[in-house]
C-alpha cells in the first residue's frame, strides 16, 4: 500500500531540484531544494519525512494548503504558506491534494538555532508560520517572486550571508559538526563507532555527549542512529533486503528492520 | 387498524387527520399546533418533566468524552477542508420533508417539528438544499463545465426508529461530504467525484487514524446504465491509485432505491471485526430540486461517533 515515500538527495526527478551552498555557508546550510509536483484531489502527492536532526525553512510558492500527519501521535495539521520546520522525532507524512511547489533551505543540525537564537530541542516537530521566526528581509515575498530555482538560491544565499557573518560557531559546536561529518561519510568497511570518532577528535565520550546535548538536545548515539537509518533506508531501496546491512552499521537486516519499526512504526517497504 | 385510526375512532373524529393535513395551510396548522403544545406544556409540572426526560429515548446526552470527540472532529475537518470540501455549520433543523420529498426516506423515521421544519436526520440532504440554493440563486456559478461544489459537515443526526444494534443510539454524529456537479458525458463526474471522496476517506482512515485494511465496496444500484457506470468508475479508480482495494458487487443481495446507479461502502477491520464505517453513492436530489436532469450529486456519510467508539 502506498503511504508516501521519502525523496533522497540524489534522486534525479524532474520535480525535484537540489543545490549545495557556497563554501562560506557550508557550515550552516546542508543544501537547498525545490519540489514542484502536480497532484489532484483524487490522487494527492504523499511524501514522508523521516525522523531527523535538521531544521528547514520552507517557502511556499503556491497558495495551496496541505496536510502533515505525525504518524506516531496521529496529530493532523493543515498547513498553508511558508513554514519553519523543527527537527522531526517521528515519521511525518505530508499529503498534498493540490500538488506542491515549495522551496526549502535545509540547515545543518543546530545551525538555524544559532542563527535565530533558539534551543534546537525546544522546537522538535515544530511546524510553524515562518513569519514568527523571521520578521525582517521580506524573505517570503522576495523568494516567491524570484523567477527560478537558481535565482532563489542566489537570493537566499545573499540573505543568509548577512546573518551568518554575525554568528560564531564555538569549539564545542565545531566538534559536533565534525562528528556529523564522520557519521555521514561513506565507508568501505563498517562505519566508525563513537569510541573511534572520539579518539580521532581528541575528546572523551562524556565530553562529546555534553557538547551534543548542549548544541542539539540529543545524545551522539541517537544522532548517529538517525543518520545510519537514513543511509541504510536508501541502500535498502536500491538493493533490497539482500544488501549487507553490516556495511551500513547494522548487525544484519533484522537489526535494520527493528530500527525502522522503532523510528517510524512502519516497514522499510512502506517508506 | 393503525394507531392513528384507533385514536380517531376513540375521539370520534374520523376526519381529523384529513382536515388538519388537507384543509389547513402549513401556516395554519403550525399556529394550531403551537397552541396545542402551549396548552400541553402548561399542564406539565417540573416533576413530570423529569419523568419525561427519563422516559424519552431522544433526549439523553451521548455517553462519550466530549473533548476527545471534538479533537477527532477537528482532525477530520482539517482533512476535509484541505481536500477543498468546505465545512458548513448546518442548522439543527431542516425544512420539513428534506429527506422524504427527494429520497426514499419515510417521514415517520424523522423527528418532524413545528414551523415547517424537521430535526436534521441527514446532513447530506441539507447540503443538497444548500448547493441547489447556491446554484438556483446564481451565488455559485461554474466557470468550467467540470467545476464542482464541494461541502462537508459534521453534524449530530436524530432518527426515530428504535435502535436494534448494541452501541447504536438515537442521535449520533456523522461526517458528511457532498459533491455537486453536472453531467459532462462519459461518467466523468461520477469517476472524478467518487475518486475524491475515496481519497478523503483514505486520508482520514488510513493515514490519519492509521486503520489498516481499508477497502471500498462498489455496489451496483438501479438506474440507467448502472452496469456500465460501475465498470467505468471501477476502471478509473484502479488506474488512478494502486493503493486502493476495490470490491465490485454487481448483483447485490438487498435492493436499494436510495442510490441511483452506484453505492459505495468503506469497510475497515478493527480487532478482527469488519465495520462498514462509511456509506455513500450517487443520488438524484439536485436533479429534483433544480429540475435539471444534468445535475449530479454524490454523498458520503462517515460514522464519526461510531468510529470514535470503536477507537476508544
Amino acid at each position: 500500500m502506498t503511504k508516501g515515500r521519502v525523496i533522497y538527495e540524489d534522486e534525479a526527478e524532474p520535480h525535484f531540484r537540489l543545490a549545495y551552498p557556497r563554501p562560506a555557508l557550508a557550515a550552516f546550510v546542508e543544501y537547498y531544494f525545490e519540489v514542484n509536483q502536480p497532484a489532484t484531489l483524487a490522487n494527492p502527492l504523499y511524501l514522508n519525512g523521516l525522523p531527523n536532526l535538521s531544521n528547514l525553512i520552507c517557502i511556499s510558492l503556491t497558495a495551496q494548503p496541505w496536510l502533515t500527519i505525525n504518524q506516531q501521535s496521529g496529530a493532523v495539521k493543515a498547513v498553508k504558506g511558508s513554514r519553519f520546520f523543527g527537527n522531526l522525532t517521528n515519521l511525518h507524512t505530508s499529503i498534498y491534494p493540490a500538488g506542491v511547489h515549495e522551496f526549502y533551505v535545509k540547515f545543518k543540525p543546530g545551525t538555524l538555532g544559532k542563527l535565530l537564537r533558539f534551543r534546537n530541542v525546544e522546537l522538535e516537530n515544530a511546524n510553524a508560520d515562518l513569519a514568527a521566526f523571521i520578521r525582517s528581509d521580506n524573505w517570503e515575498d522576495r523568494l516567491q517572486t524570484a523567477p527560478s530555482f537558481d535565482a532563489r538560491v542566489k537570493l537566499v544565499e545573499m540573505m543568509l550571508l548577512r546573518r551568518t557573518q554575525a554568528v560564531e560557531l564555538d569549539y564545542r559546536f565545531q566538534i559536533v559538526q565534525k562528528t556529523f561529518d564522520y557519521f555521514g561519510k561513506q565507508h568501505i568497511n563498517r562505519p566508525p563507532n563513537l569510541a573511534w570518532i572520539c579518539r580521532e577528535l581528541g575528546v572523551s565520550y562524556p565530553s562529546l555527549h555534553r557538547y551534543f546535548t548542549e548544541a542539539l538536545g540529543y545524545s551522539p548515539k541517537y544522532c548517529q542512529k538517525l543518520i545510519r537509518f537514513k543511509n541504510a533506508l536508501q541502500l535498502y531501496r536500491r538493493h533490497g533486503s539482500r544488501y549487507p546491512f553490516e556495511d551500513a552499521g547494522y548487525t544484519d537486516f533484522s537489526h535494520f528492520l527493528k530500527d525502522t519499526r522503532q523510528l517510524t512504526q512502519r516497514l522499510p517497504s512502506e517508506l | 387498524m393503525s394507531i392513528v385510526e384507533k385514536i380517531l375512532q376513540r375521539i370520534n373524529r374520523p376526519d381529523l387527520v384529513r382536515i388538519l393535513s388537507d384543509e389547513l395551510t402549513p401556516s395554519e396548522l403550525n399556529s394550531l399546533l403551537l397552541d396545542v403544545f402551549d396548552r400541553q406544556t402548561n399542564r406539565i409540572s417540573p416533576a413530570e418533566l423529569l419523568k419525561q426526560y427519563q422516559k424519552n429515548r431522544f433526549v439523553r446526552p451521548a455517553d462519550l468524552n466530549v473533548r476527545d470527540l471534538h479533537e477527532l472532529e477537528i482532525r477530520l475537518l482539517r482533512i476535509f477542508e484541505t481536500f477543498q470540501f468546505r465545512a458548513v455549520e448546518l442548522s439543527p433543523v431542516a425544512p420539513l420533508g428534506s429527506c422524504s420529498v427527494v429520497a426514499t426516506a419515510d417521514q415517520k423515521k424523522i423527528l418532524s417539528a413545528l414551523r415547517g421544519t424537521e430535526v436534521l436526520a441527514d446532513a447530506t440532504n441539507a447540503l443538497a438544499l444548500h448547493a441547489a440554493d447556491l446554484k438556483k440563486t446564481g451565488r455559485w456559478q461554474a466557470v468550467l463545465p467540470t467545476d464542482q461544489l464541494r461541502f462537508s459537515a459534521i453534524h449530530r443526526h436524530v432518527r426515530t426508529p428504535q435502535v436494534a444494534v448494541a452501541g447504536h443510539t438515537q442521535h449520533f454524529k456523522i461526517g458528511c461530504l457532498v459533491s455537486s456537479g453536472r453531467d459532462t458525458g462519459g461518467f466523468q463526474f461520477e469517476c472524478e467525484s467518487l475518486a475524491e471522496h475515496l481519497a478523503v476517506l483514505t486520508a482520514v482512515l488510513r493515514d490519519a487514524l492509521q486503520i489498516s485494511n481499508l477497502r471500498f465496496k462498489l455496489i451496483q444500484r438501479g438506474g440507467t446504465e448502472s452496469g456500465r457506470m460501475l465498470e467505468q468508475v471501477k476502471k478509473h479508480l484502479l488506474s488512478l491509485r494502486n493503493d486502493w482495494t476495490i470490491i465490485p458487487e454487481t448483483d447485490p443481495s438487498r435492493e436499494n432505491q436510495y442510490y441511483k446507479g452506484l453505492q459505495f461502502k468503506a469497510i475497515i477491520t478493527l480487532r478482527g471485526q469488519d465495520h462498514e464505517i462509511a456509506d455513500g453513492g450517487f443520488v438524484d436530489w439536485t436533479q429534483q430540486l433544480l429540475q435539471n436532469k444534468k445535475e449530479r450529486f454524490l454523498i458520503t456519510g462517515l460514522g464519526i461517533e461510531w468510529l470514535f467508539r470503536l477507537l476508544t
